[in-house]
């Protein structure tokens, strides 16, 4: 990871790092990721991927509906709200 | 220099459940703002999806009817953006795993067989609407999350409509497919049926493609056409002028028939899909296949097809049955109670679709059944009563559910087409009209009309005027 | 003795048999807390309304009324699990008012059963953390030393246990969250199976790893909560659908003969000379008492740290995509736009360790990396899963030591987070595997800091634990000695 790539990086993460945490973030970082070559070491060509470890597929439930929120616990904890909608900055789509 | 059209079209139906894909929020459309939305479609911390079963099996019917192969094991992904309407600023998508892939549509075309390939068939999560207050200085925006979560359908067509008229017909098509195997609403204006377009252009027998531009915000099929009539144009006047197109995606403006550039594929979003670790994947069993497979009804090509085999209808008539499935139901119940195809399709096109559109209602909803339909157009095919008098004879019917043959008698609109029963009136019209019955005698063909004209009035319309015409040529030759 | 002193299934029986009243319980605590947390720093928040609750309970007892099996037991909750009455903050100042709408499963199950949640404990911001240093609102320390960290990152839950200001503690266990705080606090500390134990409300910071875990004072403890929360629910889609065995009746139904295998990646270099010698006690006390023990070997165990750290930051940049400040949480005031209103709110709120895991999750999903890093770990998480898959084939637990050091001083690895993450090396595994892990006291370091002996068991066999585990407690009295902190 270089310089580049963390801002790269951080904007995709929508974070704004100071000049200081950039160069602090980078030198851990790459600590870090040079550890995580460590993997590499390992030929898994013919392995299949773990992305759970509950073997349970198929789970379902049933199209019945559920009282949702009152609108105002859906919005008791807005920063800004107008008791019916949530605000934001403007939006130009 | 001429240019041949590459045109790519993304379409999102929302399936209409009951419920949200991924929370048992209620999916009705038009509540008030934020009042359908739970800790799982707000993001909440802690809040865990869980699959909507129908949702699911409605994809997988849809992937069915649009020929796609069907994986056996498939999974959802994690489709990683920032924007205001994502509450979880990820959506619940397929990405490596899709529901459906390598499908089809035949469009429905006259005289042409055009088959578009489809990428792939996928479903996931609709996202919340941002809405622009009306001050014009304002510079905040609102958001309404009752959208979100809402179960949506993805499909993905392969470049393969060369034309407007192909895109037009994709949609069409498209659109009674999803009809026919009833997963939704497909009402563009409340925004459960949207395109995208992608259209790029290469010249005339050359292989190479030229750049994509994508077009969003299209709220109509008029507007998908416009666009890309709006896009072909300015394409080939870039290109012939001797500049380049850029990827980009295109934002349509309705209001002024023109679209902006919105951002460079080059600023395009860097999704990061991964496997949705909360959810588990779904194994498709053969019976589940099997099920849905079975609830698919016969689609509409080949139901227009059959149409037009079997009952010898035109394309044109074809077509307007097929559109709707309860209409085309319609129509082929008709056809079991009387074999006049023709008749029936003349009969439900002019008079059945006018009166529904009229009323606003539902072919569910029309007081006359197929069986009082067919009744009354046998009454008029058999002579029993006019045609004129059959429109109104239909009106009371559409009104009161009432037979046919009751209001018939009601009225007392049976046709006299006993010829005893007129030969006196024509004689008496004959004696009474020589006048006309000469010039009728010297080649003035449609004195006779006059003639018939009389007799109606005589008889107060309820004379058979086939008959009557028949009895006074008759009469006047001897 | 005071009531404090007494393990949550003791005090539940004077509570129930009318020896003693809820209330008396509760005042007693809070009394304690207000005097004591102070120096351990805990608690995030206090619940107001555990009197009034404890006061129900006794008149329902009075009146002859059934009560539940938790009746009266205050129980604290890790800051990362919902709750109704108090603020869910995650230890990070994104949340720092946040009220959920909702309960967490285990927090429903609790309430069901007459438990008393007694407040919130602090803990690494979102669990991501060795220490609990991380946490945004302020350090936890350890009773067996208040210079030292307790651990973490369910930190805060495991010090109030260990220093008699909590019964019961429900905590989080990512990649040993829970096990290594109650090894490095002298505690008793349980992950089970993933799925055993439903998330729902439990803020997710690495989904596929998540589980909650428990901290007592006993494995009998231990085993009266995990009877109430564990089970089926239909709102966590991973949840498992598998019986509830009885643990508490079970508790001392141990097999006569078991095969315990001790896999030599977990001894060897960098652990701590008295740790090792503790264990291998331990070991000789199970030999003693008719275990079977078995050398073996795990050898993918090298690849754990790196493969732990690439998935659960994936999990967790995507997982923390949502503090955007739109419907929660921090919000920056005089944005620009859109944009800049996500940045600055999440910059401004977020901890630095948990920004870097951030950046590391993104970058190795983003175009380009996902085969080389994500797609890659999850591969190696095959590996690791089958050499456990493998292993019980022929041993029913694994032993090993919980970590490889003691609890370590307050900043001593703050500077350094690759040193961090590499001693969760013997607890990532389990995580990974999604197999049930319980820490348990085995002995002590020269100058007196706990050491946390680990078993590892098959999926879904919690029960096993709990009796091996109870067994070693049967034999030796390490779980009763309480750090000098609680006498003062």
């Amino acid at each position: 990871m270089d310089k580049q790539q963390l801002e790269y990086v951080a904007n995709l993460s929508r974070l704004h790092l100071g000049n200081d945490e950039e160069d602090l973030f980078l030198e851990q970082l790459q600590k870090v990721f040079i550890y995580m070559e460590k993997i590499n070491a390992l030929d898994t060509d013919k392995v299949i991927a773990t992305y759970n470890t509950t073997d349970a597929n198929n789970v379902f439930r049933e199209d019945v509906v559920i009282p949702s929120l009152s609108e105002e616990k859906a919005l008791q904890n807005a920063p800004i709200q107008n008791k019916h909608f949530f605000k934001v900055q403007q939006v130009l789509d | 220099m001429e240019f041949d059209v590459v045109i790519g079209l993304e379409t999102h139906v929302e399936l209409h459940t009951d419920t949200k894909l991924f929370c048992g929020c209620s999916s009705k459309f038009g509540s008030e703002p934020n009042t359908q939305t739970c800790p799982v479609c707000l993001a909440l911390p802690g809040a865990l999806p869980v699959m909507n079963r129908i949702a699911f099996n409605y994809a997988l019917k849809a992937a069915l009817a649009l020929n796609c192969k069907i994986n056996n094991l498939t999974h959802f992904d994690r489709k990683g953006y920032y924007y205001p309407d994502l509450p979880k600023n990820f959506q619940i998508s397929q990405n490596y795993n899709n529901l459906g892939t390598d499908g089809f549509i035949d469009l429905i075309m006259e005289g042409q067989n055009k088959r578009v390939t489809l990428h792939n068939v996928h479903l996931e999560e609709d996202a919340g609407k941002l809405l622009h207050p009306e001050e014009s200085n304002a510079d905040y925006s609102f958001v309404d999350f009752n959208r979100a979560g809402i179960p949506l359908l993805e499909i993905v067509s392969n470049p393969d409509i060369q034309s407007v008229e192909e895109a037009e017909a994709y949609m069409q098509t498209l659109r009674s497919i999803l009809h026919y195997i009833n997963i939704s609403d497909c009402k563009m204006q409340e925004g459960s049926l949207r395109f995208e377009a992608s259209i790029s252009l290469k010249e005339s027998g050359v292989t190479e493609l030229g750049n994509r531009v994508e077009i969003k915000n299209l709220n109509s099929v008029r507007s998908v056409i416009k666009s890309i009539e709006y896009e072909i144009n300015r394409q080939s006047n870039v290109l012939n002028q001797g500049g380049v197109i850029h990827r980009e995606t295109r934002l349509w403006d309705d209001k002024n028939q023109k679209s902006e550039r919105m951002r460079s594929k080059e600023e395009s979003q860097d999704y990061r899909y991964f496997p949705e670790p909360d959810l588990v994947p779904v194994i498709i069993e053969k019976s589940l296949l099997g099920d849905e497979r079975a609830s698919i009804p016969e689609l509409p090509m080949c139901r227009l097809k059959r149409f037009m085999e079997n009952y010898k209808l035109s394309f044109y008539d074809a077509n307007i049955l097929i559109q709707d499935i309860f209409i085309a139901d319609y129509f082929d119940e008709c056809t079991k109670d009387y074999h006049e195809p023709k008749a029936i399709s003349n009969w439900i096109i002019n008079e059945v679709l006018r009166y529904l559109n009229e009323n606003k209602i539902n072919i569910s909803g029309f007081n006359i059944r197929p069986k009082m339909l067919t009744e009354l157009i046998k009454l008029v095919e058999d002579g029993v009563i006019s045609k004129a008098a059959a429109k109104s004879v239909f009106m009371e019917m559409a009104l009161r559910g009432t037979n046919a043959n009751v209001i018939v008698e009601e009225k007392g609109l049976v046709q006299i087409s006993n010829t005893n029963e007129l030969e006196s009136i024509v004689a008496d019209i004959i004696k009474e009209n020589e006048k006309v019955v000469t010039d009728f005698k010297n080649g003035k063909k449609n004195a006779i009309g006059f003639l018939v004209g009389k007799i109606m009035q005589k008889t107060k319309g309820k004379a058979n005027p086939k008959v009557v015409n028949e009895m006074l040529e008759n009469m006047i030759k001897q | 003795m005071h009531l404090y002193e007494f393990t949550a299934l003791q005090i539940k029986e004077k509570i129930k048999s009318g020896e003693t009243l809820a209330q008396e319980v509760i005042k007693e605590l809070l009394d304690r807390i207000k005097v004591k947390d102070p120096d351990i720093g805990s608690y995030l928040s206090i619940n107001e309304n555990a009197l009034s609750k404890a006061c129900a309970i006794d008149d329902k007892i009075k009146s002859g009324q059934t009560v539940g099996a938790l009746a009266g037991i205050p129980i604290a909750i890790k800051d990362n699990i919902c709750t109704l009455d108090l603020k869910t903050t995650c230890g990070s100042k994104v949340l720092s008012s946040f009220l959920s709408p909702y309960n967490a499963h285990v927090v429903e199950c609790i309430e069901k059963e007459d438990g008393i949640i007694i407040g919130k404990t602090n803990l690494d911001e979102f669990g991501m953390g060795s220490t609990t240093e991380h946490s945004g609102f302020k350090v936890t320390r350890n009773p067996w030393d208040l210079q030292r960290i307790p651990g973490g990152s369910s930190g805060g839950a495991a010090a109030s246990v260990a220093a008699d200001i909590s019964f019961l503690s429900l905590g989080s266990d990512t990649g040993g969250s829970v096990r290594q705080p109650a090894s490095f606090c002298g505690v008793v500390g349980l992950k089970p199976t993933y799925g055993r134990i439903s998330r729902y409300g439990l803020v997710a910071f690495a989904s596929s790893l998540d589980q909650i875990g428990l901290i007592s004072k006993d494995v009998a403890d231990t085993a009266l909560l995990l009877q109430v929360i564990c089970g089926y629910d239909n709102r966590d889609s991973t949840s498992l659908q598998k019986d509830v065995p009885k643990y508490i009746e079970q508790l001392d139904s141990i097999e006569k003969k078991f095969k315990i295998g001790v896999p030599k990646e977990f001894f060897a270099n960098g652990l701590n000379e008295e740790i090792s010698k503790s264990v291998n006690e331990a070991l000789d006390v199970f030999k003693k008492n008719g275990a079977e023990i078995v050398e073996m070997s795990l050898p993918h165990t090298e690849f754990g740290v790196a493969a732990y750290y690439i998935i659960s930051a994936a999990e967790a940049s995507s997982n923390l995509a949502r503090y955007d400040g739109v419907r929660y949480g921090y919000r920056t005031q005089n944005c620009k736009n859109i944009i800049d209103m996500y940045e600055r709110s999440r910059s401004e709120s977020f901890g630095n360790e948990v920004k870097r895991r951030i950046i590391m999750g993104n970058y190795v999903l983003s175009t380009g990396y996902y085969d080389a890093y994500y797609l890659k770990a999850s591969k190696v998480r095959t590996l690791i899963k089958n050499d456990f898959d493998k292993a019980f084939e022929k041993v029913d637990y694994i032993i090993s030591p919980t970590t490889p050091v003691p609890a370590y001083k307050v900043g001593e690895k703050v500077s350094d987070p690759l040193e961090m993450y590499l001693l969760d090396t013997y607890t990532i595994p389990a995580n990974l595997a999604g197999i049930p892990g319980i820490s348990i006291p085995c002995g002590f370091t020269n100058n007196g800091l706990p050491i946390g002996m680990q078993i590892m068991g098959r999926h879904y066999n919690e029960q096993g634990l709990l009796q091996v585990a109870r067994k070693f407690e049967s034999e030796t009295d390490f779980h009763k000695i309480k750090p000098k902190f609680n006498a003062t």
